[in-house]
């Protein structure tokens, strides 16, 4: 059983190149910013959106409807992001290293201002992941200029409740946020 | 009536249709209860807007896109290279459950040539004829292969996997004995049509590279496990002959419903179909090997692999008849079986209890060289049904 993929993905690899590329085309960027908001490094955040762009390549979701293409990738960003996020938190705090790294690269500015900005960037990502899981979804992808639509299609929710979702997932923010 | 937070934050967010946006606007206008509760939504987002924007960098630049696009291209040829091993574990790539025990059998028989694959001693050939349960603690072995770069050099390197042909759909029973060269068998006690579908055969060979085996141990974390150094180089060929899947009831997975029921695409586990029933029917696979090699020692081994302790791998090695038995492995917690007498044999079911979904069972047997299995959701009674009314 091949699921619908039979139906959907083109046979051919110049197809099959079309079809990705005009996905890559349209999502690339916000993908790309997406992961740059969640991980804060360019190099992890470019391959964490060429491995979203893998997976659509390879488990080719619905192309039937455009919109889903798109709403099923940025939720496997958005998962990819998480996941290296609390990956990143086992590696222990490696974060606020990385932070302290980069200032000493940057030595033309200011270096207290600098550490409290990384701090609070620390704090940021650290209240996204005590979010329920969708929450921190809903507020990542939000920011990332994601229409409501675009939101209820990638998180699986109706288009009429993601106001609704969108104010109690920044309540939930404002909390862990406050609590830290 | 006044209005909810959802539909202020809506409103604000300009994402409401014009008629209902006006409604918003006008109530607004005249009730100092909802400005009041919209100032606080308001508040609220403009106070997590300036925390969250403190991860962009307003002087990100994305690569260009043409140079992220040869990237991806890049990486899409990597990995068509390795998809072999993805090919082989997909659980999307056989019906749910079969797949789940096929995976099984040719993930361990491949990851651990030695295991089955290392026939009897006079034949070098091994054929299913009885099947052993065995009760595990793998822990977390299924994450650590699946990103073991040594696994995947594994079979880069080492494995060559020929399919013969795509899973063809049929119309009937004469159909699918014809396509599979089998004669097919159906239950006469089944109140629904089954779809059919003749699954191609295929060949996996491969020559043990016991260095290779070895790093991969060590990489796992199981450097503890002994390997006989005759396996060394041994030349393993495992032949699938083409079966006969019959599908009952709701077995398409359906992308957009799964979604909506929360439906992770990362997640590995096997989609939910609560109303289907796989009954697969195929000749025993046969796997092909030097003779000589010291089977017990090796299926001690993969024993211990599973999380058996070496004296618990050791004793239990010495009972199996490794070039006659297929070992499944099944984790000790939440998983039961039990010995069951089905269409004239000694079958065995296999009981995967789950707390967020219905419990899933697997019955198999082999009779007349034919390798039978069904799978479905419940307590496999509907299963012994099925299986006692084949003709």
């Amino acid at each position: 059983m091949r699921l619908t993929a039979d139906k959907i993905k083109p046979e051919s690899a110049q197809d099959s190149s079309s079809w990705l590329e005009v996905a890559f085309n349209e999502h690339w960027s916000r993908v790309f910013a997406v992961l740059f908001r969640l991980v804060g490094d360019e190099a992890e955040a470019e391959d964490l959106a060429l491995e979203a762009f893998w997976r659509l390549y390879n488990h080719h979701p619905n192309l039937d409807n455009p919109h889903s293409l798109g709403g099923w990738l940025y939720r496997v960003a958005v998962n990819l992001g998480f996941n290296a996020l609390r990956a990143r938190r086992r590696r222990q705090q490696y974060e606020s290293e990385a932070m302290l790294g980069d200032l000493q690269d940057k030595p033309q500015w200011d270096p207290a201002e600098q550490v409290e900005k990384a701090q609070e960037i620390l704090k940021v990502r650290q209240a996204l992941l005590r979010l329920k899981p969708r929450s921190a979804q809903l507020l990542v992808l939000r920011y990332s200029g994601l229409s409501y639509s675009e939101l209820a299609e990638a998180l699986g929710i109706a288009p009429g409740s993601v106001g609704t979702l969108l104010v109690r997932a920044e309540r939930e923010f404002e909390e862990a946020y406050t609590a830290l | 009536m006044h209005l909810t937070e959802g539909l202020i934050r809506t409103y604000l967010d300009n994402e409401m249709a014009a008629p209902q946006k006006d409604q918003v606007r006008s109530h607004l206008a005249s009730c100092p209860q909802c400005q009041k509760l919209a100032e606080q939504v308001a508040g609220q987002a403009r106070q997590s807007s300036a925390r969250l924007s403190m991860i962009d960098d307003p002087h990100l630049q994305s690569l260009r896109p043409n140079t992220a696009h040869a990237r991806l291209q890049a990486r899409i040829a990597e990995k068509e290279k390795t998809t072999m091993r993805q090919k082989i574990l997909s659980a999307r790539y056989r019906p749910a459950w079969v797949a789940l025990g096929l995976v099984l059998v040719l993930a361990v028989a491949l990851a651990f040539p030695s295991v089955q694959a290392i026939a009897n001693s006079f034949l070098g050939l091994f054929r299913v004829q009885q099947f052993t349960v065995v009760q595990v603690n793998p822990g977390n072995l299924p994450e650590q292969l699946g990103s073991s770069t040594q696994l995947e050099q594994m079979f880069t390197d080492n494995v060559v996997v020929e399919e013969y042909g795509k899973p063809q759909d049929v119309a009937n029973r004469d159909e699918a004995s014809q396509l599979a060269g089998i004669p097919v068998r159906l239950p006469t006690r089944w109140d629904r049509q089954p779809v059919l579908k003749v699954m191609p055969g295929g060949e996996i060979t491969f020559n043990v590279d016991l260095q290779l085996t070895r790093a991969l141990l060590e990489e796992i974390g199981r450097s503890d496990i002994q390997l006989p150094d005759d396996l060394d180089g041994a030349a393993v060929q495992v032949s699938v002959a083409s079966g006969v899947t019959a599908m009952y009831g709701d077995c398409e997975f359906d992308p957009g419903q799964a979604r909506q029921e929360g439906y992770d695409p990362d997640d590995p586990r096997l989609p939910r179909l609560p109303d289907c029933t796989t009954f697969m029917q195929m000749p025993s696979p046969t796997i092909t090997a030097p003779p000589g090699l010291d089977l017990p020692k090796i299926g001690e081994a993969y024993l211990q692999l599973m999380g058996m302790s070496p004296e618990e791998a050791a004793s239990f090695a010495q009972t199996v008849d490794w070039s006659t038995t297929l070992v499944i492995p099944i984790p000790r917690y939440g998983t039961t079986y039990r010995e069951v007498p089905v269409d004239g044999v000694n079958g065995t079911l296999i009981i995967q209890e789950s707390q967020d979904r219905a419990d899933q069972y697997l019955l198999v047997w082999v009779k007349d060289g034919i390798l039978y299995s069904v799978t479905g959701p419940g307590d496999g009674t509907s299963a012994l049904r099925l299986a006692n009314s084949l003709e």
